[in-house]
């Protein structure tokens, strides 16, 4: 073989390799699809890799048999408040750690850089009685406020990045021309950020949407409860209907994914960058 | 601030009303139950007697080393930490390698790559358990297919391997991560160290000990304790596929803190463990704040 055959020979062997790799990685979502839109011939012995027979069956059965609307609007609803109250926290907040360098903003950097380091589960024992005091206790908007603390710090941290790139002359310029100092920022740098608003949104969206941790523990009632609790109380029973189970999971799983799309790009500059350069 | 706002002298009161939101959030949900957290572990409170736990001193520690499901529990955390973090970064490193070159459809298979790590975690966790079944779970006829095991396994009722599967899931979910952080590493490595190694007449493996892990050496270190500190933080993932079960084989010391308060109904005694995990991380965060503050003076 020539040199250059033999490297192209080497670049499609990679390629080939990659390719094969991205298949097996891929293939427990594929499964989900394919167990989710067959009826009960997914319970044979071997396994069909391929569908054998599509049918929707499953998808009908679980929205009539189950609470699978209650959970779908509960989970929205946790997810929209989560993703507005990260919003307009994170747009302030974010803000002062971007334009102020002052003592207190210096000490709320590593209040929330260290926040992100303590363990879920010795906060929710004491969170629970907490919220039992406070009447947040087996709210949906109780567990969206839990669900925003948490993905806070980080919200902040990759909205005071979008900050930092604006230039502060533009919003003196808009000061000068009359503006206040809060106007010449909700009227000139925000619109200009608005690519992290909608990072800030879609994360927010995302943590309450998924979050399983807090929904157990803060929600009590079946009426309640959220997609994540819903779906793993099936587990307990004596045979479990596989296929109505992996469509309520590409139901559950849909939403999560059309929104990480979005922010994917963002989310991974943003933790490249933090890794990186720490 | 090159010009000062006009109450220059005085404090500026308008990063502190930004900020306030914030800090009500951070203190209510998690700054004031760890402080909590650490005080009812020097009560005997009970969940029915929240409110008239006694003040017993240092008792639930006293009691802490010497439950074995304490030590159980430890080892456990060790080992889930040890395997998970490995084979995480092992697929991380193998994957970022293999994506670090140019080739046709790399945007596409990239995001490919990354998908597992945009599933919720419940989805992730229902999935798996599907695939393990043992009368009709697909892993079981492929590992059987392939001559792993000889016949199909009850991977989540086995104590010997409830660990492995969940292992092999936390890799599957969390590789991305770790894929991410070193692609943006080894995109740091400049490209003349290569080519010096090159002319030295150095191999691709030669080149991969002698120029790409010196060079990937700062992420290292901040990625390995990062995915350390997440698996001793880890809890959905964990309880929604064993609850630490069977035989407490899964039960690691985030998973015993959150049973003996809701399983058994021991808060004070719950606290001391999550307390003792609390002190475990923050050994961990500091060598982990040092790492980084490390790798940036070096930048």
């Amino acid at each position: 073989m020539t040199p250059q055959v033999s490297a192209i020979a080497i670049r499609v062997f990679w390629f080939v390799l990659t390719c094969a790799l991205a298949a097996v990685v891929f293939f427990p979502y594929y499964w989900m699809f394919v167990s989710s839109v067959e009826s009960a011939s997914i319970f044979q012995w071997p396994p069909n890799l391929w569908p054998k027979e599509f049918s929707l069956d499953a998808y009908f059965t679980i929205f009539e048999q189950r609470d699978l609307a209650t959970w779908l609007r509960n989970t929205f609803v946790v997810a929209g408040c989560t993703a507005l109250f990260c919003a307009i926290i994170s747009i302030n907040a974010a803000y002062a750690l971007s334009r102020f360098k002052t003592r207190t903003t210096g000490l709320f950097t590593s209040i929330i850089l260290f926040s992100q380091l303590l363990p879920a589960a010795l906060i929710v024992v004491p969170l629970f009685v907490i919220f039992q005091q406070t009447g947040l206790y087996d709210s949906l908007v109780g567990l969206a406020i839990a669900d925003t603390a948490f993905i806070l710090p980080l919200s902040i941290w990759l909205l005071k990045g979008f900050f930092d790139q604006i230039p502060v002359e533009i919003e003196q310029q808009a000061m000068i021309d009359g503006c206040s100092r809060l106007g010449a920022f909700y009227r000139v740098t925000l619109p200009l950020a608005l690519p992290g608003l909608v990072v800030v949104i879609a994360m927010g969206f995302i943590s309450g949407w998924d979050e399983f941790f807090l929904a157990r523990t803060l929600i009590a009632a079946q009426d309640n409860w959220v997609l994540s609790v819903g779906l793993t109380s099936f587990r307990g029973e004596y045979t479990v209907a596989w296929n109505e189970m992996m469509a309520a999971a590409v139901i559950f799983a849909m939403p999560a994914l059309a929104f990480f799309m979005i922010v994917q790009r963002y989310l991974v500059a943003g933790l490249a960058a933090g890794a990186v350069k720490g | 601030m090159s010009t000062k706002p006009q109450t220059a002298r005085r404090i500026d009161w308008l990063p502190i009303l930004l900020l306030l939101p914030v800090g009500v959030v951070l203190v209510l949900i998690l700054i004031w139950p760890i402080v909590q957290g650490i005080s009812l572990s020097f009560f005997n409170t009970r969940i029915l007697n929240y409110s008239q736990g006694k003040f017993i001193g240092i008792a639930n520690y006293n009691f802490l080393l010497q439950d074995e499901n304490f030590w159980n529990s430890l080892r456990v955390t060790a080992i889930y930490g040890a395997l998970s973090m490995s084979l995480t970064y092992l697929l991380g490193l193998g994957f970022a390698l293999l994506l670090n070159r140019n080739f046709i459809l790399r945007g596409f298979l990239r995001t490919i790559f990354i998908l597992p790590w945009a599933i919720p975690e419940v989805v992730a966790v229902l999935i798996f358990m599907w695939m393990l079944d043992p009368q009709f779970g697909v892993l079981n006829y492929l590992m059987v297919k392939a001559g792993f095991i000889d016949r199909p396994l009850a991977w989540l009722t086995q104590s010997s391997l409830a660990m492995p599967a969940l292992v092999m899931l936390t890799a599957w979910q969390q590789f991305p991560l770790a894929m991410l952080i070193l692609l943006a590493g080894l995109q740091t490595i400049p490209r003349e160290q290569y080519e010096a190694a090159m002319v030295d007449g150095a191999g691709p493996i030669s080149r991969f000990f002698h120029v790409t892990l010196p060079g990937l050496r700062p992420v290292n270190v901040i990625l390995i304790l990062l995915l350390i500190l997440n698996s001793f933080r880890r809890v959905t993932m964990i309880y929604a596929m064993t609850r630490g079960g069977p035989a407490r084989s899964t039960e690691t010391l985030s998973i015993l803190t959150y049973n003996t308060a809701f399983e058994y109904q021991k808060i004070g005694y719950a606290a001391a463990v999550g307390t003792a995990l609390l002190i475990i991380l923050l050994i961990f965060s500091l060598i982990y704040f040092r790492a980084i503050i490390r790798s940036r003076s070096a930048a």
